[in-house]
């Protein structure tokens, strides 16, 4: 039930919920929401839902001592024990279950743990920063903590952002069938483009990595680095239409991230809300790139480590992050300029590095993830019973994937629909694509990969 | 009501077709998605439309039965409503109707096949018998339709076979114009028939005359077995034993159109038919089914190319971890299949192989360490197959 694109979801829970919270007087509708999300939570993981709430009752007491101590006459060094406290307590709890579910396998790991304890330390920092213009109430933190559209991957969104302090909420036809439009574009490019091309990345990891002519390493790698994209683009979608559907603001987690002239702005353009978190709470705060080259880069490095970490706990993840982080540098200290008087090689070095970087994120082994290299760049040859003709088979099968992909990638596709979302043709467009995804999601839900077939 | 349009005809859309999508699925629900799974908490009407699509059952199919009957919606509720749970428990027809669809999945096209094949055990009633029969019956057509030709070919068969092996030499080729005649007057046709033969090791150049019939593992056999140039190959993903002569599996050299197994069959004389089928059949039927149309496609071939040794080759198996945790794909199933395909070979001109003795480990499973998916070798791995094949060549 726990996943937007699934029959439960979109047929039970949510049409349930809304009808539910819409019947609700605007007065409590911020508790439906608090308790539709509980169950939400609850229903993914049983036992795990106490750990939420006793996470999100410990840190709305330490938030309020934070916020108390503000007028008080040691007001600074209060406030600061305090929030170290709390963040000891949340990071605490967040490197505790990596530590756990790198060794005892990533099922021990809750459900949106990571994001929802980001949410709870941008909250704390925030309220030490003083930014909280108000006292966060209880039901307004408990709902930002918990709402349902945001618990299980984000997108992570600041308390600042989610009209906590408006008077009133606005609701209204218009807001829920654009977050309906918002939230089925989202589907469709979840499942209509990155569940069909995940299929072309488990095809070739089936054939072996040493076996794949280099061709179709690359085809792989562009392959993979779109399903990655549309899987938690689409996501994000979904995730922030629902919000909009439910009086809440549309927050952007990726802006066309393939259309970036440079590594540093695919990053600033991609899952913006946790590259935000790590240049407001970790980067700025280390002095940026305020200082001399060596201090930019050391903090630099701790940016790219960090996201590394929070990705994963295995070896590839922390390689990943130093690529990005090597990259990055090299943009800083020398490509930057040169990308910046001719961006086209700029998107040809992101277009050509990126894909690679998605490699490392993607091959946990590392034994299989230098054979996977290897034919990426074969300089010694290599490979085992590779078959020179592979690249033309897949081709065959996924090129209208492919091409779909690419049109996606495109700033001005998207864009030009959602100018003209209420253009009779993209409305019966959305349509379309939403019961087409849904269709794809029966037809596949004992076939998810269509595996059956031998 | 107007405004309303202009502010969420989206939301109009979405609600009003899904509401018409879940009537066509309760309606159906008496009728022709009956057969279909249905959750108060998780699998809506619309579903049933949805999987009756996939699986070629239009949704108007089940507007034509709106009517008071008890297959008929809304009158199968009053049915459902008078016996209490009575409307699902009339026998008769789930039987029939899980063979029906079982036929039209294995003549139709390659999706509906395999999906359908976790249905038709549950579906009430013993459909596999029934789905046989009608199977056997498609196929029987098949052999009476071309029964002359292959008599008179059947007749040369049984005459050349012996004439070459004396002549020595291991190349099919000289197989399809045998000087058959003279030889064969000296030798009685009783002893040759009965003569059996042994494997032995033999080179590559043994592919030259040879095809592979088979689904995907044949398929990789293809693609990273490198023997692709010498033999020819007439795979495809999830092909089986039932659709094997109406699916097209090849493309014809010169006209470029896609051909059946039957067809390339008929174009060229070869010296070996490698048979691998059975994995996607798992779910589909019994075993005696499965072996009785086996039998068949054996027969068929052997009409085709008199003069081939065909090898049956046993099922390859899926890893142990496969094993235990598919109901359908394990290697219960498999080895139950192979002893039967074990029981077609005759040692004369049928021979069974079974590649499982080289890619398996100690507890019986393919090796874990040959595949990713539990089931197809990995690409470097089909060398395996293919030295097997080699160690396993018959000269007569």
């Amino acid at each position: 039930m726990v996943i937007f694109s699934g029959l439960e979801f979109i047929f039970r829970f949510f049409p349930a919920f809304l009808a539910v919270y819409y019947i609700t007087p605007k007065k409590y509708r911020e508790w439906a929401l608090l308790f539709g999300s509980i169950v939400f939570y609850a229903v993914g993981e049983p036992y795990y839902v106490l750990l939420l709430l006793v996470a999100v009752w410990l840190n709305y007491f330490f938030a309020k001592k934070i916020y108390s101590c503000r007028d008080t006459r040691r007001g600074r060094k209060c406030r600061k024990d305090r929030v170290v406290a709390a963040l000891v307590m949340d990071i605490g709890l967040l490197a505790a279950f990596k530590l756990l579910g790198a060794f005892l396998g990533n099922a021990i790991f809750p459900l949106g743990l990571s994001f929802f304890l980001f949410k709870m330390i941008s909250f704390q920092i925030d309220t030490y920063r003083g930014e909280m213009i108000q006292k966060p109430g209880f039901r307004q933190t408990v709902v930002y903590f918990v709402m349902f559209p945001q618990i299980v991957s984000g997108p992570i969104m600041r308390f600042s952002e989610g009209g906590f302090w408006e008077e009133e909420r606005e609701y209204s036809w218009e807001k829920l069938e654009e977050g309906l439009q918002y939230f089925a574009a989202g589907l469709g490019t979840k499942v209509l483009l990155a569940d069909r091309l995940a299929i072309l990345w488990k095809d070739i990891h089936m054939i072996g990595y040493e076996s794949i002519s280099t061709p179709l390493a690359w085809l792989g790698a562009a392959g993979y680095s779109m399903e990655l994209y549309f899987d938690f683009w689409g996501y994000s979608l979904m995730a922030s239409g629902i919000c909009v559907m439910l009086g809440y603001p549309f927050i952007e987690n990726f802006r066309h991230p393939y259309a970036s002239r440079s590594v540093s702005e695919f990053w600033r353009r991609w899952h913006m809300t946790l590259g935000s978190f790590f240049r407001d709470y970790v980067y700025i705060p280390l002095g940026g790139s305020r200082e001399d080259m060596t201090v930019t880069l050391r903090n630099l490095l701790a940016v790219w480590l960090l996201t590394g970490l929070w990705h994963g706990g295995s070896l590839n993840f922390i390689l990943w992050g130093l690529s990005l982080f090597f990259l990055i540098a090299i943009e800083k200290l020398a490509l930057g300029k040169l990308f910046g008087k001719f961006p086209f090689f700029g998107r040809l070095f992101v277009l050509l590095v990126i894909p690679v970087t998605w490699v490392i994120f993607a091959v946990t082994d590392l034994r299989e993830l230098g054979m996977y290299l290897g034919r990426l760049f074969p300089f010694d040859g290599g490979g085992i019973a590779v078959n020179p003709r592979d690249i033309i088979k897949y081709l065959g099968m996924y090129w209208y994937y492919l091409l779909a992909g690419v049109i996606w990638c495109i700033p001005g596709v998207p864009r030009f629909l959602k100018k003209h979302r209420k253009h009779p043709a993209v409305v019966l467009l959305t349509a379309f694509v939403f019961w087409i995804s849904v269709y794809c999601v029966v037809s596949m839900e004992n076939n998810p990969f269509a595996y059956l077939k031998f | 009501m107007k405004d309303f349009i202009k502010k969420c005809p989206v939301f109009l859309t979405l609600a009003g077709s899904g509401l018409l999508l879940s009537l066509i699925g309760i309606s159906g629900s008496f009728s022709v998605y009956k057969e279909y799974e249905f959750h108060v908490a998780g699998r809506p009407y619309l579903a049933l439309v949805m999987e009756g699509i996939s699986k070629g059952t239009m949704p108007w199919e089940a507007v034509e039965t709106i009517g008071m009957g008890e297959e008929e919606f809304p009158g199968g509720l009053l049915y459902k409503w008078r016996n209490g749970n009575g409307g699902q428990e009339i026998g008769v027809l789930p039987g029939k109707e899980g063979a029906e669809s079982f036929v039209e999945g294995s003549a139709g096209d390659d999706g509906v096949f395999v999906l359908e094949n976790e249905g038709i055990p549950k579906a009430g009633g013993s459909p596999d018998d029934q789905g046989a029969e009608n199977l056997g019956e498609l196929n029987g057509q098949g052999l009476a339709g071309n029964s002359g030709e292959p008599g008179v070919q059947d007749e040369a068969g049984v005459q050349s076979t012996p004439g070459v092996q004396d002549a020595g030499g291991n190349s099919g080729e000289s197989n399809a114009q045998g000087p058959v005649g003279s030889q064969d007057g000296a030798k009685p046709e009783s002893v040759e028939d009965s003569r059996t033969y042994s494997f032995q090791t033999v080179g590559e150049d043994y592919f030259d005359d040879a095809v592979f019939i088979g689904d995907s593992r044949t398929v990789g056999l293809f693609e990273y077995g490198g023997i692709e140039d010498r033999a020819d190959f007439f795979a495809k993903i999830s092909l089986t034993i039932y659709d094997i002569f109406t699916t097209p599996v090849a493309k014809d050299e010169e006209t470029g159109e896609k051909i059946t197994v039957e067809e390339g069959l008929m174009q060229k004389k070869y010296g070996k038919v490698y048979l691998m089928l059975g994995i996607n059949e798992l779910g589909t039927g019994t075993t005696d089914t499965f072996i009785a149309e086996y039998e068949n496609v054996v027969a068929r071939i052997r009409e085709l190319q008199p003069d081939a040794v065909i090898y049956v080759q046993g099922i390859m198996k899926v890893t142990g971890k496969k094993d235990a945790e598919d109901e359908i794909f394990n290697n219960t199933n498999i080895e139950d299949k192979n002893q039967a395909i074990a029981g077609l070979a005759d040692n004369r001109d049928i021979f069974y192989i079974d590649v499982n003795e080289v890619v398996c480990d100690q507890e019986g499973g393919l090796n874990a360490e040959y595949t990713i998916d539990e089931v197809h070798l990995k690409a470097k791995y089909y060398e395996i197959w293919k030295q097997f094949l080699l160690e396993h060549g018959i000269v007569k």
